[in-house]
């Protein structure tokens, strides 16, 4: 299967301290994959790495056999961030066409993947609404959307689901299922368990390196525990246990 | 062309955002305007309070200020203490002390121009009625100096006229003396020769008439006594005969007859006596009557005395030369080469603030735009899009610039035409001169902003970056400053504006004038577009 993300012994430092140490993964294409771990762990350095926006110490990532950083692997790439990152003085539908013609997307293209998408995210009525006046789900919906907006084969989000609603969390679960089934990869960033179990594979990660990899119920099966919080604790203690010795 | 969709989307957004917009664009009017309204108001006329000012003196005060006569020197000092009054002149002779409040600046300045134009007034005044006495007093003195002198002529002319007179009077009355005398033996002369052929004629008859008388008297006697001397003398000669013949016998009978040349002595002849005649003249009497002489034609010549009178010198004749004091005290008049003199505070510093104003809002407006991109996560959004930075950069810079081109505008209108600030040179080029400074400072407010966490940092540029570059821009003269201010004002963008600016605005400089500055400023503004460009690389290393 060809890889989505092809991460080799990176390392990454923020000023003096080594925030990801010698990490690498695989993320499949067509999957939905979950980097699960504590705030803290690195995260957001990783996912930001691959996007191309932290420098890369040493080793290589690469999106769809594209090195990063590269416009041709950012090109490639929906990305959706921790905050909502909109601009609140304008409606949605400006939002989107103006991150959808930075993406390239144009014209009346670029208005129809617009509509689609706030179609999509259940904004359409809302699309010529001012994002300031937008509760917190929709902004995340528009968020979505926008991250979607360049058709993109990656789709990668950071905590999409932190502060919102269990209606919505499951929305949303639908959504990166429907996108699935069209062909998207994704790839997030979650420390909710619950939304970790429903992805076909979970990285467990812990001051900067994954710690474990697999489906859910694999990582289950293979620590003999009856959720993903206890497998987690268990690959924890696992990998502090190797460092010992 | 990714630099327009930023563009157009700073634009769209800033026009949503009405407050933004407003401060963006009303605020520095609304500054400026108060500003106007603060620093374009000048006391006319302070209050003054005078003590023992002398009458020519406070009313020069009065023209220059609002001024009352206090009495007391105590009381007037705690009306200013309190502010009731801004000055109190006190005159000491010769002195003038006026005391100022002294807390208010503007209110010093204005006692301070108030006095001075008074007591230039009061001095000039003072001068010239001094003058015009001592002018008039010299005039007097001159006047008296003049009459002296005439009256010294006039007495001078008087008896050297009178000398003459004399003179010519002994003179022509020597003259007719003369003449007279002339006259009278012309008279006589002429009367002696008709008196002398009257007379000679009559004294002729006369005497031919005696003579005749005389003559035949004489001849009478002269015949008698001839008669008798005949007598006697043939008498006598008988007498003599006798003798001799008797002489001549008597010898002839002695001696014979006489050889020749024998002597004979004759006997001597006696003459007879005669006695003179006795003639007597007969005498004739002459009577001559004068002859009467007529001298009525003899003209004695007139003579007339010429009458000279002295002229009368009066010596208002001599006009003393008005000497009307044009004493002139010297005036200082202030004269222009730019400028004028009834520019208000808010004029002299109208074109800085125009400059400084486009440049701070659209530094705070713009830095904390770019910097609010960074903070929400718009600009991570933006870079995980394929686009440059310099185009995000640019992008920003031309959205923006659309409203810093309004702004600019707007402001520059707004202190023309609605404030009047005058303008010498030429209004594009003030234009373009602040769009210059507006896009340097927009373009260093978004590169600034790379160093600001958060609206509360980028804050704290303002102290920092724009104090020291209002301070240092020319609001205030650095002439005098120490070398390192100057050489720091020459790093900040808002000198090389302000400079221009005022050039301008001032001086009515053109193009090529300020064309160095206006590189300046675009070198700036690429200098920190490229500086923004680089620091972006912070947030992609794309």
């Amino acid at each position: 299967m060809r890889q989505a993300i092809e991460v080799r012994h990176l390392l990454i430092r923020l000023g003096k301290a080594e925030i990801i140490g010698d990490l690498s993964l695989d993320i499949p294409q067509g999957s939905i994959v979950a980097l699960l771990g504590p705030s803290g762990t690195g995260k957001t350095t990783l996912v930001k790495a691959v996007m191309g926006m932290n420098p890369i110490r040493s080793g290589s990532i690469r999106v769809f056999d594209k090195p990063v950083p590269s416009f041709a692997a950012v090109s490639e790439i929906g990305y959706m961030a921790q905050t909502d990152a909109l601009y609140e003085d304008i409606s949605a539908l400006d939002n989107l066409l103006f991150f959808g013609n930075l993406s390239g997307v144009k014209g009346k293209a670029a208005r129809e993947r617009a509509v689609e998408l706030l179609d999509f995210t259940d904004l359409l009525a809302d699309r010529d609404k001012q994002v300031r006046k937008f509760s917190s789900g929709m902004k995340r919906r528009l968020s979505l959307a926008i991250a979607l907006i360049n058709d993109p084969k990656l789709l990668i989000l950071d905590e999409p689901t932190v502060g919102i609603d269990p209606l919505l969390r499951r929305k949303f679960r639908d959504q990166f299922i429907r996108l699935k089934q069209k062909g998207c990869t994704i790839f997030m960033t979650t420390h909710v368990m619950d939304e970790a179990m429903s992805c076909d594979e979970v990285l467990l990660m812990r001051a900067g390196g994954i710690i474990a990899n697999g489906s859910p119920d694999t990582l289950m099966r293979d620590s003999k525990s009856d959720n993903l919080e206890a497998a987690f604790l268990y690959y924890i203690s696992l990998s502090e246990r190797k460092a010992l010795s | 062309m990714r630099s327009f969709v930023v563009a157009r989307r700073v634009i769209r957004q800033l026009f949503k955002d009405k407050r933004t917009l407003a401060l963006l664009i009303f605020a520095p009017i609304f500054v400026v305007f108060l500003l106007y309204t603060i620093l374009g108001s000048t006391i006319s006329s302070p209050k003054v309070e005078a003590i023992a000012l002398p009458d020519a003196m406070f009313s020069a005060f009065q023209d220059e200020t609002t001024i009352v006569a206090g009495a007391d020197e105590s009381a007037a000092m705690d009306d200013l203490r309190c502010k009731r009054t801004d000055a109190v002149v006190i005159y000491s002779e010769p002195d003038v002390t006026i005391y100022i409040e002294g807390s208010d600046p503007s209110i010093t300045g204005a006692v301070k121009k108030a006095a001075s134009a008074a007591m230039a007034s009061y001095l000039k005044t003072y001068v010239q009625d001094t003058a015009q006495q001592k002018a008039d007093e010299q005039k007097k003195n001159v006047r008296d100096k003049i009459d002296a002198q005439v009256a010294s002529i006039q007495s001078d002319i008087a008896s050297q006229i009178k000398e003459q007179q004399d003179a010519v009077q002994t003179d022509i009355e020597a003259q007719m003396e003369q003449k007279i005398d002339d006259m009278k033996s012309a008279i006589k002369s002429e009367v002696s020769s008709q008196v002398k052929k009257a007379l000679k004629s009559k004294i002729k008859d006369a005497i031919s008439n005696a003579a005749q008388k005389q003559s035949a008297a004489l001849k009478e006697q002269l015949s008698a006594y001839q008669a008798g001397v005949m007598q006697t003398f043939s008498q006598s000669v008988q007498s003599y005969g006798a003798l001799v013949q008797q002489a001549i016998q008597a010898y002839l009978q002695q001696n014979g007859i006489p050889e020749t040349g024998e002597s004979f002595s004759l006997p001597a002849f006696t003459p007879p006596q005669i006695a003179p005649p006795d003639i007597k003249i007969p005498k004739v009497s002459v009577s001559i009557s004068a002859p009467s002489i007529d001298i009525s034609d003899i003209e004695i010549p007139s003579i007339s005395m010429p009458t000279i009178t002295a002229p009368e010198i009066s010596s208002s004749d001599i006009e003393v030369p008005d000497i009307s004091i044009s004493m002139d005290v010297t005036e200082v008049s202030y004269s222009y080469l730019n400028g004028s003199d009834d520019m208000s505070t808010f004029d002299t510093v109208a074109p800085y603030l125009m400059g400084f104003f486009v440049f701070f809002f659209v530094f705070i407006i713009a830095g904390v735009s770019f910097l609010r991109e960074r903070i929400s996560g718009t600009l991570d959004r933006v870079l995980t899009t394929p686009i440059r930075r310099y185009q995000i950069v640019m992008g920003y810079f031309i959205g923006f610039g659309v409203f810093v081109l309004l702004q600019t505008v707007l402001i520059q209108l707004f202190m023309v035409y609605v404030l009047n600030v005058a303008i010498k040179g030429s209004f594009m080029l003030v234009l373009l001169t602040n769009l210059l400074l507006a896009t340097g400072s927009l373009a260093l407010g978004t590169f600034l902003s790379a160093f600001a966490r958060n609206e509360m940092q980028m804050f704290q540029f303002i102290p920092i970056i724009i104090l020291p570059q209002v301070l240092f821009c020319g609001i205030f003269s650095l002439r005098e400053a120490p070398l390192w201010v100057q050489a720091l004002s020459r790093i900040f963008p808002l000198t090389y504006g302000a400079e221009a600016l005022s050039d301008i605005a001032f001086r009515g400089l053109g193009f090529s004038d300020i064309a160095v500055n206006l590189s300046v400023l675009l070198g700036f503004t690429i200098l920190f577009l490229v500086l923004n460009t680089l620091v972006l690389k912070k947030y992609r290393r794309l």
